[in-house]
């Protein structure tokens, strides 16, 4: 595993870390809709997602078939996919 | 609908394959108390949840449980990637690799094909939260004895990971199992506290339809022959 794959491990840990978290609170907040703490929280951590996942794709792909498409060609269809070993 | 994010819940990388972990690994696959059972039995019951708590918690726990299922898939897939068949055949995995090759099945550790018969869809918002926090703790049970079976830490790691979404899932179903029965227990008549006395609420409950719970938690909640087939709107 080179370098570049290093970084790009990091990077998307780092965003499955915050998309994690988002989950986590999401299924709190479904029996707790009136939580404000967790609601600011909850904010707070959506746009500290939405940055690192907008980053994550420009620098390494797309996560989403939405942002697949380029001038030349299209990306989705990429490796790696989730369940195959990182770097591999 | 679903919307496909190209990455999984949480990350797995197996460096040592290993048939053996798989086969038992691949029953919370497809097996009684695995993620494929677990996401059809939410996304199923959800249809005919109640209250907002309820659709939404069976909605995204079902969802989850989706993402579950692919990290379990994983587990296997990475497990058996490389393995000659000779290993497989010597590993346990021969009958396997019969039928599926090194593609990932959905069976008990077993060998058992995976059935609907798993799970339960009831229609009774009680019956099947009840149903759902038995679930994850079967789930959970499932994850310690694979995890007793493992000694591989990076498999271990994801194993403790889905373990304890099984421990937050249950903790949620709770809280919403609850919220219905706090719904049902404002609509509750109590017989001894009517004007008219015991025999007075009794009868009174011929005239009760649009008090009559059908959602029914217990006998006071229906009463037989009251004729009342309306659902509660919460």
């Amino acid at each position: 595993m080179n370098n570049n794959n290093n970084e790009q491990e990091r990077a998307l840990k780092e965003l499955m870390a915050l998309d994690f978290k988002l989950y986590d609170l999401q299924l709190y907040l479904n029996t707790h809709p009136f939580d404000r703490e967790i609601l600011e929280k909850y904010m707070d951590l959506a746009d500290e997602a939405e940055e690192t996942r907008a980053e994550y794709e420009e620098k390494y792909g797309p996560l989403k078939a939405i942002n697949a498409a380029t001038n030349t060609e299209w990306t989705w269809i990429k490796n790696p996919w989730p369940w195959e070993r990182m770097g591999e | 609908m679903w919307d496909y994010d190209k990455k999984l819940q949480y990350p797995i990388n197996i460096k040592n394959p290993n048939p053996q972990m798989a086969k038992f690994i691949i029953s919370q696959y497809g097996g009684p108390d695995g993620e494929l059972a677990a996401s059809l039995r939410y996304l199923s019951q959800r249809f005919s949840m109640p209250t907002e708590i309820t659709k939404a918690t069976l909605n995204d726990i079902g969802t989850e449980e989706l993402g579950h299922l692919e990290m379990v898939g994983t587990l296997v897939s990475q497990l058996t990637k490389g393995v000659s068949p000779e290993i497989l055949k010597r590993e346990g995995l021969g009958e396997y690799y019969t039928d599926h090759g090194i593609s990932v099945y959905p069976q008990s550790a077993a060998g058992v094909p995976f059935t609907a018969a798993y799970i339960g869809v009831k229609g009774d918002p009680i019956t099947d939260l009840y149903e759902d926090m038995a679930a994850e703790q079967k789930a959970r049970s499932t994850y310690e004895y694979l995890i007793d079976l493992s000694d591989d830490p990076d498999v271990t790691d994801v194993l403790k990971f889905l373990r304890q979404r099984e421990i937050v899932h249950f903790q949620r179903f709770g809280e919403a199992l609850r919220g219905v029965q706090d719904k049902l227990a404002e609509k509750k008549f109590y017989m001894g506290n009517m004007p008219e006395g015991l025999l007075g609420a009794m009868n009174k409950n011929d005239k009760r339809d649009e008090d009559c719970i059908s959602l029914g938690e217990s006998d006071n909640d229906r009463k037989p022959g009251c004729g009342c087939n309306k659902r509660n709107n919460y």
